[in-house]
């Protein structure tokens, strides 16, 4: 597989700056170890947050890792250990404090609780909803997007269902939908699965794993989770502790590493 | 022992019953697991169990029995502030800036007697000491708490009313590994005190505790089943 090494995240290396402009293409000097495309990349990435007495707490240490384009990648870690607040950073939705990221545009976060971010009372009315702001596509463009987006989750069948029919993990799936409806080139996907049952779960990543095979190349899926069985489905993954990227690589070998610890602290209560 | 009866429920206003004809027994000081898929109605149920619905037909009870097995005396309704319910992410919901008014936001505000202090202090120091609390200082603020610990802070809000049900759903949602580990092993503790009926999807760490099961299945209907796996 090309583009998958592993190596620690300190001490940090120098990864050469690219421009955040995509339409610049990277030149030979930038072609080491990894593809050409990149899709996400930070670097020295630092986040803290003040609590109500005044302290100022460190959520993100010092970050770097690059993800290859048209990769399922997954952000792993014990709670508390950043990985969410490092996808909302990703996503705009928070600031660094200092560092720097790119990702690809267009980029669209789905969140955790699917009753979040179905508003619309049909399947084809929420994954168009994004759609009207882009005020001079016509109707037939809509409803072209519209029926690709649903047949890249495997909801094609479900066009015309009322929402509140759904399932959690049949929402998720919409939800994602209307994100591909939009062209997005990255996916952010937070802790998707915490609020299904084992099926639905199943389901979800099969839906983004199918959907990031079929595009070939151009949809790259972040997807942070703490249930290790998904490590499985990902191409690569990023394992955090206390606001550190303690390793990053290819999913195998971020398995095993993770399964190691566990096994250890597992031993450990039994006794 | 916890017997529901007969339970249908219908929200206001709605035309079909997201419950209907649920029946179940729970043994005192055992372990209960209700699992099912999303949206088939386990969380509505609990939510009944713990009074903040009331049931459209059926009941909810106590009933008493004798060492012989047979009923003793007719079945009381379950009062509801016996009954504790830890909803899914209670730290949500969490109101206070440190630990200690976080657990004493919902005591008394009146003077009370010294014996209602005593016996309440006496509570806290018992809940903290079951759920494995006892090393966090009282002034930490509650949402620096690590994942699994902010759940045992929730769990600890309940036990100190000192609840004959504890009711919780998904306890282990949004947890990593070591921590489901940790809350996992608490609740086998848990349940040699009180009576606990759980919520769950995941059926992995809890199945070792489970002492009876049900599966829920779509359109509200309650049904005696071994967890899978």
């Amino acid at each position: 597989m090309n583009g998958h090494c592993l190596f620690a995240a300190s001490p940090p290396r120098l990864f050469p700056l690219r421009s955040i402009s995509s339409s610049v293409s990277p030149s030979g000097s930038y072609r080491i170890k990894f593809s050409d495309n990149v899709a996400v990349e930070c670097r020295n990435l630092c986040f803290s947050v003040s609590t109500r007495q005044g302290i100022s707490v460190p959520i993100l240490r010092d970050c770097s890792f690059r993800i290859p384009s048209g990769q399922l990648w997954m952000i792993l870690g014990p709670n508390g250990c950043g990985k969410s607040t490092l996808l909302k950073i990703l996503a705009g939705v928070v600031n660094p404090s200092s560092g720097t990221v790119f990702v690809e545009k267009p980029k669209n976060f789905v969140f955790q609780n699917p009753d979040h971010q179905v508003v619309m009372p049909t399947v084809e009315a929420d994954v168009a909803f994004g759609l009207g702001k882009y005020h001079d596509m016509n109707q037939e463009e809509v409803k072209s997007r519209v029926i690709k987006a649903l047949e890249a989750v495997g909801m094609r069948d479900y066009m015309q269902r009322p929402i509140q029919t759904l399932s959690g993990g049949q929402k998720q799936r919409i939800a994602i939908a209307g994100a591909l409806a939009e062209a997005c080139k990255v996916l952010l996907l937070d802790e998707l699965t915490t609020f299904l049952d084992e099926s639905d779960q199943m389901g979800v990543i099969k839906a983004v794993k199918d959907l990031i095979n079929a595009k070939k190349g151009d949809v790259t899926a972040l997807w942070v989770t703490h249930r290790l069985e998904e490590l499985k489905y990902a191409d690569g993954a990023v394992y955090m502790e206390n606001g550190r990227v303690v390793r990053h690589g290819d999913a195998a070998t971020i398995s095993d590493f993770i399964k190691a610890k566990q096994s250890s602290y597992i031993d450990q209560i039994g006794s | 022992c916890i017997e529901v009866r007969d339970v249908c429920y219908r929200p206001p206003g709605t035309q079909l019953n997201i419950l209907n004809g649920v029946n179940f027994s729970l043994r005192e000081k055992s372990f209960g697991l209700i699992f099912g898929k999303s949206g088939s109605g386990k969380t509505t149920l609990l939510q009944l169990l713990a009074g903040l619905n009331k049931p459209t037909s059926g009941s909810i009870c106590i009933q008493g029995y004798g060492d012989d097995g047979q009923p003793k005396a007719d079945p009381d309704l379950l009062p509801t502030e016996k009954v504790g319910i830890v909803f899914q992410f209670p730290e949500r919901f969490f109101v206070a800036d440190n630990v200690l008014d976080e657990i004493t936001f919902g005591w008394p505000r009146q003077k009370g007697s010294l014996q209602l202090k005593e016996q309440l202090t006496s509570n806290l120091q018992r809940a903290f000491n079951w759920v494995g609390l006892d090393s966090i200082p009282l002034d930490k603020d509650p949402q620096l708490l690590s994942g699994g610990y902010k759940r045992r802070l929730a769990l600890a809000i309940q036990l100190v009313q000192t609840p004959d049900l504890l009711i919780l759903d998904e306890p282990l949602a949004g947890l990593d590994w070591k921590a489901r580990a940790d809350v996992a092993k608490l609740l086998k503790h848990l349940k040699k005190e009180l009576t606990l009926l759980v919520v769950s999807h995941d059926l992995r760490e809890l199945a070792a505790l489970v002492d009876q099961s049900w599966r829920m299945e779509t359109g509200g209907v309650l049904v005696a089943e071994r967890p899978p796996l």
